[in-house]
């Protein structure tokens, strides 16, 4: 949560199990050239399963691909 | 159920895949006339036009770690304070594209009642303190079965040729509640039980009562359109 003092606005990455990776904080994306990807504000999930339409964003396709849950 | 944050996000998002309702968003994405197309935005209506008021009432009923997420949440349902941003305002501008009218209730008359007991049950499960669990329990199975069917709405929709802002509230679901769902899952409801572990079966009698009046709800619509009838009652949908 962002409550404007600086340690809150450091960019914090959540592991979400069989899911995405989570972005809060101050962050910036960019693409491989240094070209800043636009985000949403607010947090920002990223694809971990590669199977998002709308990467580099999470698209909630990790569920259908059963991502991690092959035991 | 043991109430770690963990285990009950699990039981969430497994309750949420097996979700086997009817698929409203495969028949908007692959099949819908325009006309039923116009009638789904009709339906929706009643709900996405005032989209996230009946969980924010919620909020001061919780508690630390749930409480700030259920903020985190609602925050950027509302657009982060930004009206263009706000969902309800984005559904406004769905409503536009086939000229449909933009204020809430409009079309209230002509709302099936099982569409309205859907809304209602919100209402219900967010106004009471002692449904606290219930209503965290709903808005997470809301959040677990959104980002997929909202991309199947939002190419339903461009393939009967909308295109922005028209289905920017479809695209703004897909990434939005793709977030909401992993926040939903861990820190509201799982926040909740792990504060409150004799909650953990309102949890999830909220989240299967909202599986189950959404499949009664789109039994009824697929009904009707696969048998070529209108549900949101004559000439709405022509």
């Amino acid at each position: 949560m962002n409550d404007g003092h600086s340690a809150s606005e450091a960019a914090m990455i959540t592991v979400c199990p069989q899911g995405p990776l989570l972005l809060r904080g101050d962050f910036e994306i960019v693409d491989a050239e240094g070209q800043s990807i636009e985000a949403r504000k607010g947090p920002v999930a990223l694809c971990r399963c590669g199977g998002s339409a709308i990467k580099p964003f999470c698209d909630g396709t990790h569920k259908l691909m059963k991502f991690e849950q092959r035991k | 159920m043991e109430p770690s944050s963990a285990k009950v996000a699990q039981a969430l998002f497994e309750l949420a895949a097996d979700d086997a309702g009817p698929s409203v968003s495969k028949f908007i994405q692959r099949k819908a006339t325009a006309g039923q197309a116009r009638e789904f935005l009709i339906l929706k209506s009643i709900y996405q036009l005032k989209e996230a008021d009946p969980h924010t009432w919620a909020i001061p009923k919780l508690e630390g770690r749930a409480k700030a997420a259920m903020v985190e949440i609602q925050a950027d349902e509302y657009g982060n304070g930004q009206l263009p941003r706000m969902h309800s305002e984005l559904f406004r501008q769905t409503m536009k594209g086939p000229g449909l009218r933009d204020d809430f209730g409009a079309y209230v008359d002509r709302i099936p009642a099982v569409t309205l007991a859907a809304v209602n049950m919100i209402s219900l499960f967010g106004m009471h303190r002692r449904l606290r669990g219930v209503i965290t329990g709903h808005l997470a199975l809301y959040e677990m079965t959104s980002s997929i069917p909202q991309a199947a709405y939002a190419r339903g929709f461009r393939r009967l040729g909308y295109e922005s802002p028209v289905t920017d509230y479809f695209d703004e679901h897909v990434e939005a509640d793709a977030v909401h769902e992993q926040i939903a899952g861990r820190d509201l409801a799982g926040g909740l039980a792990e504060f409150e572990p004799d909650l953990v079966p309102d949890i999830l009698f909220g989240a299967q009562a909202a599986a189950a009046v959404d499949a009664l709800a789109g039994a009824k619509y697929l009904d009707a359109w696969e048998a070529g009838r209108s549900h949101a009652g004559a000439g709405v949908a022509a």
